[in-house]
C-alpha cells in the first residue's frame, strides 16, 4: 500500500525519480560493521589502549609518581599537582579504555565463534590488561557487562571481582590450543609482537603475575597461591619489551602519528612548558650520578647554564622560569605496555616473596638492566624544542651500578622488606616517562619509595623520598584514586557513588 | 480615511439595484497588490450607487457601468481607490496597503494568502518598510524585540549569525524555524569554524560567518509574515515543527510603468561594548612587576605593582637596548586598537508590467569593513534577484531567481592552536597588560622591540601578529528560486504546480604562520612555543529540491457559509556533500598550499542525502464572514527513519470567531491545537564502522600507522527503533482594536509539549559507545506573547506610533530517559551546560565552593583556599525572564523619527573573556581589597568532626594572583557565570522625504534621506561589565545559549540612507 502511495506521490510531483525511494539511509561513506576484519579491530584496539594510557594518565601518574611537577609558569596540571581533579577531569582515560575494548571485545567474539585461538589470546591478554588499570585507577568499574550495545546502564563489578574475572578469562585463553587455531595468523597489525605467539604466551603469563602480585596486601593467600602454581609449571614471563614502537618505526615527530604524551603535552597544548624536573626524581638520579638524569630532563639551558628541578606541587614558586628544568618528552618514544624491566622487577619480587629467593638478584640485575636500556635520550640540550632531531638512541649502561658496590647493588643480604624497597624503587625509575601509573598503584602497595616527613626545601630531605604536594588541597593525604568520571555518573543509572580522591582502592591496605 | 469593512459590502450587493444609463459598458481587469500578487475578494462598487462585483480567486473582476462614472475599488488592509472609467473596457487596478492595516492580510502556508480574522493562530507581518528603515545587511537584524513570542539575536558584527528562535527551544538539535521565500524552502544552515555537519560545542580556533540568513537581501522583501506556533506551520510538514517565516518578495503590477528605484546608503561604525578594564595595576605576575631578577616583568597580565607615574624600562632588552615609559594606566589601549568600520550599501530596482506580464529586478551590492583593523572583517555581497510572471487566460507562470555572491573575511574566536592555525585576535588582546599600548605595537617588522621573538611575554602573541597572519577567508556562492504554474481548471478550482531548488556553494580557506623563536631570543630563552602553522581547505555544497502540487478549492456557499480547501502534495530531497583538506607543520613559511607540509593531508569528507515525500489537505469554512473552522493534515514519508517506519500523519484544528465588529472595535478571539511530527538527521538508523583513531584532551592518534590502516565501531551506536519526534501545541489568542484601530492589542497564550525529542543520547562510555540517536528526552514551553499598538496622536501633520511586545516563555525538561541524568549540552573548562529533568533547557554547573549547612565556605586551612565540593552544583541557567521591545515613531508633515528599544531580562551566559580578564587580572574584580591580603569572606576551617571553626588564614599577598585563576582555586568559575540581562537602544532613525513639489521639478517620483544609528546604546547590570550578551562563539542554535569564548566585540553605527525612484 505503501509503495502505491508514494509511487502517486512521484508521478503527481513528476520532477521525482521513483526508483530508489526512502531506502537511501545508510551513509555512502563508511563502511558497516558487517565489513570489519579481527585483524583492524585489534590494531584499533591496540592503538585505542596506547592513547588511553599514554595521553592522560600518564600525566596523573607522571605527576603523583613525582616524576614531573606542574610548572611554575603555566597551569594545564595544577589541579593534578594539588590534588583536586574530580569528576571532569581525565575523563578520557575511561572513555578511551571502554572504545578501545568494544573491538577487543567484538574481535575477541569473533575469534570465539571461528576458533581463531591465536587472536582469542591477543584480544583476551589486551582486555584484562585494559581491566587492570582501568580498576586499579576506579576500583569497582563494569566488567560482566560492559561494552553490551543492548545494556545502557551496566552494573559495576567490584574491584576483586574484575581481579577474579581477569584470571579466569586468562587461563581460559592460555587453555586453548593454539596449534589448532584457525587462520587468518596474527600479522602486522599486531603492534606488540608482529604475530609472535611466543610472547603473547608470554605476556598473558606476565600479566597475570601483575594481578597476583597486586594482591599481596588485601588478599596475600590468593597472590601466593596463584604465583606459586604459576612458577611450579614453569610459566615463560617476557624477556622484552611489550608495547608499541618499542623499537622505533612507528611514532613520528608529525601531527596526529607522534606518542600521545609528546602529541598532548607538547604539540597541541599552547605552552609547552607545564612538566618541569620534580625534585624527588630528579634528586634521587642526581644523589646516585644516575646517567638517566640527562635523558629524562634538560640538565642544562641552551646557554649551558645549569637547570634546577622545582619541588613536587610548587607551582607557585618564585623563582625564574628560565632557571628550572622541563622533562624531555619525545615524539617517538614508545608506548610500554609492559617492559622487560617490569617483567624482570616482578619475577624477581615473586621469587623473594614466593620462592625463597632464588634467582632473584639475577632477575634484578636484569631488571635494572633493561631499565637504562629502555630510557634512550631521545633529546639533545643544546638544541631548542624546535630544532630536535629526536634520535632513538639506546646506549645507557646500568651495569657498573647493579655490580658490587655500585648505587643500585641488590641488598643480597638484606631483609625481604629492604629487597622489596630496592626493585619497587627501581621499577620506579623504570616507569619513566611514561607509565607513572604503574609505579603509582605500586607505591600505594608496598610504600615504597617511601613517604617523606620533610619538605623538599628542608635540608634533610631525603632524595627519592615523596613528599605532599606544596601546594596540595588534601590535609596531607596523596591521591589514592581517580574519582568516577561525572560522564559515566550521570548517564549511568547503576553507577555507584563517587569516592573521594583521598580514599584507598582496595587491594591498598 | 479608513477602508471601509468589506463584509458591510458584500452584504450591500445582496440589494443591488440596476440603474441603465445610455453609455453602459463592461469594464473588465484585475485586481493585485503591490507585489504583484491578485486580490481575491476585492469590492469593486460603482461610485454613488449599491451596484458592485467582487474579483474572483485570480483577481479578475467584470463589471457593467458608464464612462465617466468612478468605481471604488477596496479590499481589507489596503487604501481605497477611485477611478473614473475613461474610454478603455479594461481596468487593472495595484491595491496599496495601507500600512496601519497591513496586518489585515496574511500570506500563510504555500503562498495562500488568508484574511487574518479567518486565522485561529498568531501571526506577525513585518512591512518592508521596517526592514529598510536603518540599512541592514541581515534582514533579522532590527527585529529583535519586535516581534512577539520569538526571541531573535543578532550581534552587531559583519556577517553575523542570526538566531531565530520561536516560542522556546524545543529541540536539542536544530531550533531554526523553516524559512520559505515566495514559496519554496531555503537553507538556513550555519557556516562555523567546526563541521557544520556536527553540532559542536568546541571552544578552540573557531568563526561565525553567518547561516543561511545572510544571504537574503532586505532590499527585497515585500513582507515578512511569521508563523509562530504548530497549528500556522503544521501544513508545511516535519521541518516547519518550529515555526516558520514566510518571506515574500517584491513583484511589480501589471500595467505598472517601468520604475527605476535606487537606494543607496553610506554607514561608519566604531568599536561597541569592551570589557571595564582596572586601571590600578600594570604589567607583573604575583604582585611583582619584574620577572627576571630586577629587570622587567614579561608578565601576560596586570599583577604587578600599583601605578605610580614613574619613568620605567619595560618590555625585553634587544640590541644592549630597552624601553622606558611611564608606569601608568593605558585606560583606552583596548579601544584604541579597533579603527572605524564603513558600509555601504547600494540598491537599484527596475520593475514594471504590461497587462499580461510583469517583472521586478533588484541588483544589490553590499560591501562593509567592520572595526576590526585591516580588512580582516570585510564583507562584500552582491545579490540578484528576479521576480516576473505571465499572464494567459487560465493559466499562469511566475518565476523567482536569486544568485548572491559572497566574500567573507572572517576573525577567528575561541582558543588558539598552536599545533595549527595559530592564536585567535581576542584572546591575545585580553592577555595585554593596562599600561602598554597596543597601538604602540602595530610594527612587528620595523621595530625589533614588536617582534615575536621580542614581544613582551613569551605567554601571548602580539595581537597584530595574529591579525595580519592568521585569516580565513570563506566565499559563498549560492543560487535559489522557483517556477510557479498556476491553471484554473473552473472558476474555483485552481491547480498550481512549483518546484524549487536551493544551491549553495561554500568554500573556506584558511592558514596560520608559522612562528619559530630565534635561539638564545628572549622568548625562545623563556620557552614561548612555537607555532607549526597550518593550512584548511573547504568546501561544502548543498542542493535542495523542494516540489509541490496544490489544488484550491474556493467557495461561497450561500450568503451564510463559505468554504475553501486545499489538496496537496510535496516532495523534498536535501543531498549535501563536503570535503576539508588541512595540513599543519608548514615546510616553507608564508606558504599557504596543501603541499606544503612532511606530515600528512588530513582529509575528511562527508555525503548526506535525504527525501521527504508528503500528503497534505486543508478545509476551512466560514460562517457568516465572523466564524472560521479551519481543519489541516498532512502525512509524510521520510528516508531518516526506520524504513518500516517512516511513516507519520499529524492534524491541526483551528478556530476564530469574531466578537465585537462595528468599525472603531473590532475583537476576535481564536483558539487552536496542532499536532506536528519531525523526522531526524540521515544516517542514524544503523550502526557503522570509520578510520580507527584515538582522541586526546589535546590533540590525537590517527590510522594509518607504521603502514597499517585499521577501522573501528563507530562510538555513534545506530537505532533501527526511531520515532518521529511529535509536537502537540495548544494556544489561546485575542486581538482587540479599538478607537478606530488607534489601540491594537494581540495577545497569545500556548502550552506546547514535545514528546520523544531525538537527541544524540550520550551513553556511559562503559557500554562501549558514546552516544546513539533516539526519542529520549520530553520538553515543554509555555507562555505568552503581547504585543500592543498605540496611536496616541494622528493629525494630518503630526502622528505619534507606539509599538510594544512582550514575551515571556517558560521552558522544562519533562522527562528524560531512565539511567540519563542529564545531558550535556556545552561546557568550556569546568563549567558545564546540561538538559536536566525538572529544569530548564540549559542549566550551568560546575565545582563550587563546599559550604557548610549554614552557608559558611569551608576553606583549606593552610592557604586559605575554599575547597571544592566532589559533584558539580547547579549555579543557574540561560533562560530569560522576558523579552520585550519598545519603539516609538514620530512624524511631523514629511519628517519621521523612530527609536526602538530592546529589553531581555534575566538568564545567564558564560563568559570566558570574564574567566581570561580575571587571570590576568585586567577586570576590575580583581582588585578586590586592593589586591592587599584577605580572609575569605564568612568561611571556615572543618575540623574533620563535622565541627567548623573560624578560618584565620588568609590569602598571602603572592598568592592573590592565584585566588583569580582556577588551577590555584577551582571554584573560581562559578564567577564566569554572569548574568545576560541588557537594555538596548537597537536603532534610532531620522527621514525626511522630500516634499513632492520639489521632486516633481526634477523629475522624480519621490525620494527620502534619512540618518540613523544602530546599536547605540547597551547597558547591562553590574555582574556584567565583560561583554555584550548578544554575542557567541558557538554557532546560531541552543548551544550558543551557553555563552561566549573569547567572542569579537560588537559595534555601533551612523549612517545615512538617499532613496529616489524615477
Amino acid at each position: 500500500m505503501k509503495k502505491i502511495i508514494i509511487g502517486a506521490l512521484c508521478m503527481i510531483t513528476l520532477l521525482v525519480s521513483c526508483e530508489s525511494q526512502l531506502d537511501i539511509n545508510s551513509d555512502p561513506d563508511l563502511l558497516t560493521p558487517e565489513d570489519v576484519a579481527i585483524s583492524s579491530e585489534i590494531a584499533a584496539g591496540i592503538i585505542g589502549i596506547a592513547g588511553a594510557h599514554n595521553s592522560s594518565i600518564s600525566f596523573v601518574g607522571g605527576i603523583w609518581s613525582q616524576f614531573w611537577a606542574q610548572s611554575l609558569s603555566s597551569s594545564q596540571y595544577r589541579s593534578v599537582d594539588n590534588y583536586t581533579i574530580g569528576t571532569n577531569d581525565y575523563e578520557r582515560t575511561w572513555s578511551n579504555t571502554y572504545d578501545a575494548l568494544s573491538d577487543i571485545r567484538n574481535a575477541k567474539k569473533i575469534a570465539l565463534e571461528r576458533e581463531n585461538w591465536n587472536y582469542y589470546l591477543i584480544a583476551t591478554s589486551l582486555e584484562v590488561y585494559a581491566f587492570q588499570i582501568l580498576t586499579d585507577f576506579y576500583g569497582d568499574v563494569p566488567y560482566v557487562e560492559a561494552n553490551d550495545p543492548t545494556n545502557f546502564n551496566p552494573n559495576f563489578n567490584t574491584g576483586q571481582e574484575v581481579y577474579d574475572l581477569m584470571i579466569t578469562d586468562l587461563d581460559d585463553a592460555l587453555g586453548r590450543d593454539l596449534a589448532a587455531s584457525s587462520l587468518p595468523a596474527p600479522g602486522g597489525e599486531d603492534f606488540l609482537f608482529a604475530g609472535n605467539m611466543t610472547n603473547w604466551i608470554e605476556f598473558a603469563n606476565t600479566l597475570k603475575l601483575k594481578i597476583f602480585l597486586r594482591q599481596t596486601e588485601a588478599r596475600p593467600s590468593v597472590a601466593s597461591a596463584g604465583i606459586t602454581a604459576m612458577l611450579n609449571s614453569n610459566a615463560a614471563f617476557l624477556t622484552i619489551d611489550a608495547g608499541v614502537g618499542v623499537n622505533g618505526g612507528v611514532f613520528e615527530d608529525e601531527a596526529s602519528l607522534s606518542t600521545p604524551v609528546y602529541e598532548a603535552d607538547r604539540r597541541q597544548l599552547n605552552t609547552q612548558n607545564n612538566l618541569r624536573a620534580s625534585t624527588t626524581m630528579w634528586s634521587f638520579l642526581l644523589a646516585n650520578s644516575d646517567p638517566r638524569l640527562d635523558a629524562f630532563y634538560q640538565t642544562e639551558a641552551t646557554d649551558g647554564s645549569a637547570l634546577n628541578s622545582l619541588d613536587q606541587g610548587d607551582f607557585n614558586s618564585a623563582a625564574s622560569p628560565a632557571s628550572v628544568s622541563l622533562a624531555d618528552i619525545s615524539p617517538i618514544s614508545p608506548v610500554f605496555f609492559i617492559s622487560a624491566a617490569q617483567s624482570y622487577f616482578m619475577q624477581a619480587e615473586a621469587m623473594e616473596r614466593y620462592n625463597s629467593g632464588t634467582g632473584a638478584k639475577a632477575l634484578y640485575d636484569a631488571g635494572v638492566l633493561a631499565a637504562f636500556a629502555k630510557s634512550p635520550n631521545f633529546y639533545d640540550d643544546s638544541k631548542g624544542e624546535g630544532e630536535q632531531t629526536w634520535i632513538f638512541d639506546t646506549s645507557y649502561d646500568g651495569s657498573p651500578f647493579v655490580a658490587s658496590g655500585g648505587a643500585y647493588e641488590y641488598p643480597s643480604a638484606g631483609t625481604l622488606e629492604e629487597k622489596i624497597e630496592s626493585i619497587i624503587t627501581q621499577k620506579w625509575v623504570s616507569c619513566y616517562p611514561d607509565q607513572g601509573y604503574e609505579s603509582f598503584f605500586e607505591q600505594h602497595r608496598t610504600g615504597y619509595p617511601k613517604e617523606s616527613s620533610l619538605p623538599q626545601s628542608d635540608e634533610n630531605y631525603i632524595p627519592g623520598e615523596w613528599a605532599y604536594s606544596v601546594e596540595g588541597l588534601t590535609g596531607g593525604v596523596f591521591p589514592q584514586r581517580l574519582v568516577y568520571p561525572n560522564q559515566e555518573l550521570s548517564r549511568n543509572s547503576n553507577a555507584p557513588t563517587i569516592l573521594a580522591i583521598t580514599v584507598p582502592v582496595w587491594w591498598n591496605n | 480615511m479608513k477602508t471601509k469593512f468589506s463584509g458591510i459590502l458584500t452584504l450591500l450587493l445582496a440589494f443591488v439595484v440596476q440603474i441603465s444609463f445610455a453609455q453602459e459598458k463592461t469594464i473588465s481587469g484585475t485586481v493585485s497588490d503591490e507585489s504583484g500578487l491578485p486580490l481575491p475578494g476585492t469590492t469593486v462598487l460603482i461610485k454613488g450607487t449599491s451596484s458592485g462585483a467582487s474579483t474572483d480567486f485570480d483577481g479578475n473582476y467584470s463589471i457593467t457601468a458608464n464612462q465617466g462614472a468612478s468605481l471604488v475599488f477596496s479590499f481589507v488592509g489596503y487604501t481605497t481607490q477611485e477611478i473614473v472609467i475613461g474610454s478603455s473596457n479594461t481596468l487593472n487596478v495595484t491595491m496599496k496597503e495601507d500600512a496601519s492595516a497591513l496586518e489585515e492580510v496574511v500570506v500563510t502556508a504555500f503562498g495562500k494568502k488568508k484574511q487574518k480574522r479567518a486565522l485561529g493562530y498568531s501571526t506577525t507581518t513585518v512591512s518592508a518598510k521596517d526592514l529598510t528603515q536603518v540599512t541592514n545587511t541581515n534582514p533579522f537584524e532590527s527585529l529583535s524585540g519586535k516581534i512577539a513570542g520569538v526571541d531573535i539575536t543578532v550581534p552587531a558584527q559583519p556577517g553575523a549569525s542570526a538566531k531565530v528562535i520561536m516560542r522556546g527551544f524545543s529541540s536539542l538539535g536544530s531550533n531554526s524555524p523553516l524559512y520559505i521565500i515566495d514559496g519554496s524552502p531555503i537553507s538556513n544552515a550555519s557556516n562555523r569554524g567546526s563541521d557544520p555537519n556536527n553540532l559542536s560545542t568546541d571552544a578552540t580556533r573557531t568563526f561565525d560567518a553567518g547561516n543561511g540568513l545572510n544571504d537574503i537581501d532586505p532590499n527585497n522583501i515585500a513582507s515578512i509574515t511569521v508563523l509562530k506556533g504548530a497549528a500556522a506551520a503544521a501544513i508545511y510538514g516535519s521541518r516547519a515543527s518550529n515555526g516558520a517565516i514566510i518571506i515574500t518578495t517584491k513583484r511589480a503590477s501589471k500595467g505598472q510603468k517601468l520604475k527605476v528605484e535606487i537606494s543607496s546608503s553610506l554607514d561608519f561604525s566604531e568599536v561597541g561594548r569592551l570589557p571595564h578594564y582596572q586601571n590600578d595595576f600594570g604589567q607583573g605576575w604575583a604582585g611583582q612587576s619584574f620577572s627576571r631578577g630586577t629587570d622587567a616583568s614579561n608578565e601576560n597580565g596586570s599583577w604587578g605593582a600599583p601605578f605610580d607615574g614613574e619613568v620605567r624600562i619595560w618590555g625585553n632588552v634587544v640590541n644592549d637596548s630597552q624601553q622606558i615609559k611611564p608606569y601608568v594606566a593605558q585606560e583606552d589601549n583596548i579601544k584604541d586598537f579597533f579603527d572605524q568600520g564603513t558600509n555601504y550599501t547600494n540598491s537599484l530596482r527596475l520593475s514594471g508590467g504590461g497587462d499580461t506580464t510583469d517583472f521586478s529586478l533588484v541588483f544589490t551590492d553590499t560591501n562593509s569593513d567592520g572595526v576590526i583593523p585591516t580588512n580582516a572583517d570585510a564583507f562584500e555581497r552582491k545579490s540578484f534577484n528576479l521576480s516576473a510572471g505571465v499572464q494567459g487566460e487560465k493559466f499562469r507562470v511566475r518565476t523567482n531567481a536569486n544568485f548572491i555572491t559572497r566574500d567573507q573575511n572572517i576573525v577567528n574566536t575561541g582558543q588558539g592552536d598552536n599545533a595549527g592555525e595559530g592564536e585567535s585576535l581576542i584572546q591575545e588582546i585580553i592577555q595585554t597588560p593596562r599600561d602598554i599600548s597596543l597601538l604602540d605595537l602595530q610594527d612587528y617588522v620595523n621595530d625589533p622591540f614588536n617582534n615575536n621573538d621580542n614581544f613582551h611575554t613569551p605567554y601571548s602573541r602580539n595581537p597584530w601578529w595574529t591579525i595580519n597572519e592568521n585569516k580565513t577567508f570563506f566565499k559563498n556562492n549560492r543560487f535559489y528560486g522557483n517556477v510557479n504554474l498556476s491553471y484554473d481548471i473552473t472558476d474555483d478550482l485552481v491547480a498550481t504546480f512549483q518546484t524549487g531548488i536551493d544551491i549553495t556553494n561554500t568554500s573556506i580557506n584558511s592558514y596560520g604562520a608559522v612562528v619559530t623563536y630565534t635561539p638564545g631570543s628572549p622568548n625562545a630563552l623563556d620557552g614561548a612555543t612555537n607555532n607549526a602553522g597550518g593550512v584548511t581547505e573547504r568546501k561544502n555544497d548543498r542542493k535542495e529540491y523542494d516540489t509541490y502540487f496544490t489544488l484550491d478549492y474556493n467557495k461561497e456557499i450561500s450568503d451564510d457559509f463559505s468554504f475553501n480547501a486545499t489538496l496537496g502534495t510535496a516532495y523534498n530531497q536535501i543531498s549535501t556533500s563536503f570535503l576539508s583538506v588541512s595540513i599543519t607543520d608548514l615546510s616553507v613559511p608564508n606558504f599557504y598550499e596543501l603541499t606544503n607540509t612532511a606530515g600528512r593531508q588530513i582529509a575528511t569528507q562527508s555525503d548526506t542525502k535525504r527525501r521527504i515525500y508528503g500528503l497534505f489537505g486543508s478545509a476551512e469554512v466560514g460562517y457568516k464572514d465572523r466564524a472560521f473552522l479551519t481543519l489541516t493534515g498532512r502525512n509524510d514519508w521520510s528516508s531518516t527513519l526506520p524504513l518500516d517506519n517512516n511513516s507519520y500523519f499529524y492534524p491541526s484544528v483551528a478556530l476564530s470567531g469574531i466578537v465585537v465588529d462595528n468599525g472603531p472595535t473590532y475583537a476576535k478571539v481564536r483558539s487552536s491545537f496542532a499536532r506536528v511530527a519531525k523526522d531526524t538527521n540521515p544516517y542514524a538508523t544503523s550502526s557503522s564502522l570509520i578510520q580507527a583513531g584515538v582522541v586526546f584532551d589535546f590533540g590525537e592518534l590517527n590510522f594509518p600507522i607504521a603502514g597499517q590502516n585499521a577501522f573501528e565501531l563507530s562510538g555513534i551506536l545506530g537505532n533501527p527503533d526511531l520515532r518521529p519526534e511529535i509536537t502537540k501545541e495548544f494556544e489561546v489568542g485575542a486581538e482587540i482594536n479599538l478607537f478606530n484601530r488607534r489601540v491594537n492589542l494581540d495577545v497569545a497564550y500556548y502550552n506546547k509539549d514535545t514528546e520523544g525529542v531525538i537527541i544524540l543520547r550520550p551513553l556511559a562510555r562503559s557500554t562501549g559507545y558514546s552516544s546513539i540517536t533516539g526519542n529520549f528526552i520530553d520538553l515543554n514551553n509555555k507562555g505568552f506573547e503581547v504585543s500592543l499598538g498605540l496611536i496616541p496622536i494622528q493629525t494630518k501633520d503630526f502622528s505619534w506610533n507606539i509599538d510594544y511586545t512582550f514575551t515571556k516563555n517558560e521552558n522544562e525538561v519533562t522527562d528524560i530517559a531512565e539511567g540519563l541524568s542529564q545531558i550535556l549540552i556545552n561546557s568550556a573548562f569546568a563549567v558545564n551546560f546540561y538538559a536536566e529533568k525538572g529544569k530548564p533547557l540549559g542549566v550551568y554547573k560546575t565545582r563550587v565552593a563546599a559550604t557548610t549547612d549554614s552557608g559558611e565556605i569551608i576553606v583549606d586551612p593552610t592557604s586559605g583556599i575554599p575547597l571544592q565540593v566532589d559533584t558539580e552544583e547547579e549555579i543557574g541557567s540561560s533562560q530569560r525572564d522576558f523579552v520585550m521591545g519598545l519603539k516609538n515613531s514620530f512624524r511631523y508633515k514629511n519628517l519621521t523619527l523612530t527609536a526602538s528599544l530592546d529589553w531581555k531580562e534575566g538568564g545567564e551566559m558564560y563568559s570566558y573573556t570574564n574567566r581570561l580578564l580575571g587571570f590576568t587580572g585586567n577586570s576590575i574584580a580583581t582588585t578586590f581589597n586592593e589586591r592587599s591580603p584577605f580572609i575569605v569572606p564568612n568561611s571556615v576551617n572543618d575540623n574533620g568532626d563535622d565541627t567548623f571553626s573560624e578560618n584565620t588564614t588568609p590569602i598571602n599577598w603572592d598568592d592573590v594572583t592565584g585566588f583569580y585563576s582556577s588551577s590555584n582555586n577551582g571554584s573560581i568559575e562559578e564567577t564566569h557565570v554572569i548574568d545576560k540581562t541588557f537594555i538596548r537602544l537597537r536603532d534610532l532613525s531620522i527621514t525626511y522625504r522630500i516634499p513632492s513639489t520639489f521632486t516633481d521639478v526634477i523629475g522624480i517620483n519621490s525620494a527620502s534621506v534619512s540618518l540613523y544609528g544602530k546599536n547605540l546604546v547597551l547597558w547591562t547590570p553590574d555582574d556584567n561589565p565583560y561583554v555584550d550578551p548578544e554575542v557567541s562563539t558557538f554557532g546560531s542554535d541552543l548551544q550558543s545559549e551557553f555563552g561566549e569564548f573569547a567572542g569579537n566585540p560588537t559595534q555601533r553605527t551612523y549612517g545615512f540612507t538617499l532613496k529616489a525612484s524615477f
